[in-house]
């Protein structure tokens, strides 16, 4: 589903991604680890076309990404591919349904009917139904992050990348969304999500990636790396945070 | 001789842009085929050159008005007015508004120059106004003082070459106002104006002699060669069979100064009857004007139309200005590397430049090519121009909006126009609320500038009221009360929206980015 190859990403002469090659089968939900600034971020932007690559491929849900890729192929990536950002990204002048239906109607040209509709059971999964004609700024933090979800979804993609889901909010309010994404992962979608919050981890990892200053370090079963972590920076990042 | 709204330097400027006689300009025939002859004026001369009439607003009065009308009667033609400032006229004709200028328009070198002058119609004497008890009796005496003259007159060309001090006035009653109260020392201005303006003001004395007579004649363009010889032969059997003098004795302008214009020679008996008849010209106070019209509720019904107009004038400009400067902006920030240089290049002249000079080029500079209506030329004049300024409020908008808002949106495969249309254009327009009430508000204000090109909206018909009543006070405020009541529901009703969208959308998203 996910195939990485010798991915680069230079910013200012330095590479953020220093080669990296990894791949995740369909289904499956792969965790990101390591320490800030490392490049865990910038992979996953690089993946829906947010960063252009320096050099390197990346196939996602069957479609080729490369240096010279244009509007075109992200596009087409876009619509197959869901992203959740740290800080939500809402947009404010629209009501939380008119969020959620806005790339259907637009993107798909779906009509307004069939996406609301398809909106309201999004809604209700994310346990928000009923909030539809709530402005975002009405929300908490938590249920923005639900809605932000819902949005990504609505476009009936094969692939979630997370962005670090949970770390704008306060812990009481971690755990609706940790419930949240441990439901969608019920419904058999790639998820590759970058975040630092363990508990997230232990609750829909199967497998986790350590990154390191722009290359993956430690790659494998999420169980196993959890219990006995190999590499220094996996130990390091760890340990300390099972006690959370 | 007279009052220029206008700044006199854009005149200037004007002169220099505009001397491209129109080609397409009506001869004597098409005049007589077409049964119309037009004339330029400004009502803002006010009485006795041609006005409207206080007793009925739609009818137009005046001395000039019954010159042209039995002109026109001699050519066999109707003569109709054609609104104009004064300052405009001679471009005004050579962009072919009108067939020929009749208002107060002094024989000189410099016009004769550029444009065809008739005979004379009237004679003028530039008249000293001192303060009583002043001993200054001719020009020579104000050697080092301040005289009060108005822009673009011969008294103004005739002070500029004197060791003293000009001082100049767009309005004919200030230059008296300011002698009143010590200001100046003296005014020299035409008699005409000098009598109803100046003269009979408590503490103020008239010169009784003339510092120097001139001639006010009427201009065609130089093209029409065989209109002005039917013009100035059609002057000439009025003088001859005395209907230009009776003219001029219905509004006691007759005096010993036109005895060059009484029936010809031979009449030279009947003129020195008359001077001692009417001895105006050594007493002027005779020659007092007719009773100062007050400013009535017929002017209040004017004032409110000039609203109406300024009103049109200033949503039609502003339904120009904001969606094509959104589209500059929009442009300048996302376009190409052309078009951004295109759109950013249009805001900086556009905004660099006065808007003055805009439409003046729009209405005049644009004549031989495109020949805009007055109105038109207004609103795209001014449309034009503030779309520069809004271009740059949309900009600041735009830029202020978190960019994680577009990622959000590329991230939902939203097109770069889906995305500007759907989620930055929205959200600017609220950020720019303020800012652009506030321009429409400026914009209500600066629409008083077209009256420069013909267009009578608020400000220009307080101007015409003013001189008519006599008083700045009145029709000033009345203006002024009209202008408030135009733009302060408007901010009102820019701060109920802000309000409102305050109240629901806020900024949710934009903590980090």
């Amino acid at each position: 589903m996910i195939q990485l190859d010798q991915v680069v990403k230079a910013f200012d002469g330095r590479n953020v991604l220093d080669g990296i090659s990894a791949s995740l089968d369909e289904g499956k939900i792969a965790c990101l680890i390591g320490p800030s600034g490392c490049g865990k971020t910038t992979l996953l932007r690089c993946m829906n076309g947010l960063e252009q690559l320096a050099s390197g491929s990346i196939r996602i849900s069957g479609c080729d990404i490369l240096p010279n890729s244009n509007r075109a192929t992200f596009s087409r990536v876009r619509q197959r591919v869901g992203f959740v950002f740290q800080e939500f990204h809402l947009f404010p002048h629209m009501t939380v349904l008119e969020n959620i239906v806005l790339a259907p109607v637009q993107v798909r040209r779906q009509t307004r009917a069939a996406s609301e509709k398809r909106a309201q059971e999004l809604l209700e999964m994310v346990g928000l139904g009923g909030r539809g004609d709530a402005r975002p700024s009405q929300l908490s933090g938590g249920q923005k992050q639900r809605v932000a979800i819902a949005r990504a979804l609505a476009l009936d993609v094969k692939v979630l990348l997370l962005d670090e889901p949970t770390s704008a909010l306060d812990p009481s309010m971690r755990q609706e969304v940790r419930n949240v994404l441990r439901d969608v992962a019920k419904e058999g979608l790639t998820m590759l999500c970058v975040t630092h919050d363990m508990p997230l981890v232990t609750t829909l990892a199967d497998e986790i990636w350590v990154f390191d200053a722009g290359n993956i370090v430690e790659r494998g079963d999420a169980k196993t790396i959890l219990n006995a972590p190999k590499s220094a920076v996996a130990r390091q990042y760890l340990q300390p945070s099972l006690a959370d | 001789m007279r009052y220029t709204w206008a700044l006199s330097l854009w005149a200037l400027v004007l002169e220099c842009l505009l001397v491209s006689p129109d080609a397409s300009a009506r001869s004597l025939a098409q005049i007589k085929k077409q049964g119309t002859l037009t004339w330029g004026g400004d009502l803002q001369g006010g009485e006795p050159y041609v006005f409207e009439n206080p007793k009925n607003r739609k009818q137009l009065i005046g001395f000039e008005v019954e010159i042209a009308d039995e002109l026109g009667k001699r050519l066999g033609v109707v003569a109709k007015f054609s609104q104009h400032d004064w300052s405009t006229l001679v471009p005004s004709l050579e962009r072919g508004d009108f067939d020929v200028i009749l208002n107060g328009l002094e024989d000189t070198s410099d016009r004769r120059s550029r444009i065809a002058l008739s005979a004379p119609y009237f004679v003028y004497g530039l008249t000293i106004t001192i303060r009583n008890g002043d001993s200054y009796r001719s020009l020579e005496a104000l050697k080092g003082h301040k005289v009060g003259t108005m822009n673009q007159t011969v008294a103004h060309s005739l002070l500029k070459v004197m060791p003293l001090e000009a001082v100049l006035y767009e309005g004919q009653q200030e230059p008296y106002a300011d002698l009143s109260s010590g200001r100046t020392d003296a005014v020299l201005l035409d008699h005409i104006i000098a009598q109803r303006y100046g003269c009979n003001v408590k503490g103020l004395t008239c010169l009784s002699d003339d510092v120097t007579r001139g001639y006010y004649v009427m201009g065609v363009r130089k093209s029409d060669d065989t209109l002005l010889v039917a013009l100035n032969e059609a002057l000439k059997s009025m003088q001859s069979d005395g209907s230009l003098r009776a003219i001029l004795e219905r509004w006691r302008l007759w005096d010993p100064r036109q005895s060059p214009l009484s029936a010809a020679a031979d009449a030279s008996a009947d003129a020195s009857t008359d001077a001692s008849a009417d001895a105006s010209a050594d007493a002027p106070a005779l020659a007092a004007p007719p009773e100062v019209p007050r400013f009535d509720a017929e002017q209040i019904k004017m004032f409110l139309k000039g609203a109406g107009i300024t009103l049109a004038l200033s949503v039609l400009a502003f339904a120009i200005a904001s969606p094509f400067g959104m589209a500059l902006a929009l442009t300048r920030l996302y376009g190409g590397k052309i078009e951004k240089f295109l759109a950013g290049s249009y805001i900086e002249i556009f905004r660099g430049t006065p808007v003055l000079l805009q439409l003046y080029v729009l209405y005049y500079g644009l004549a031989p090519i495109i020949k805009l209506d007055a109105f038109v030329a207004a609103v795209l004049g001014l449309g034009l121009n503030y779309a520069a300024y809004e271009a740059e409020v949309h900009r600041g908008a735009l830029l202020s909006i978190p960019s994680g808002q577009s990622e959000a949106a590329a991230a939902l495969g939203l097109s770069r126009w889906q995305t500007i249309r759907h989620v930055l254009m929205p959200q600017a327009l609220r950020t720019a609320l303020p800012a652009v009430t506030n321009d429409f508000v400026a914009l209500l204000k600066d629409s008083s500038l077209v009256s420069v090109i013909t267009v009578v909206e608020l400000t220009k018909r307080m101007t015409i009221a003013a001189v008519e009543v006599r008083s700045w006070l009145i029709p000033g405020l009345a203006c002024a009360v009209l202008y408030f009541c135009l733009s302060y529901p408007l901010a009102a009703f820019a701060r109920y929206l802000e309000r409102r969208l305050e109240h629901d959308p806020a900024r949710s998203s934009g903590k980090g980015l």
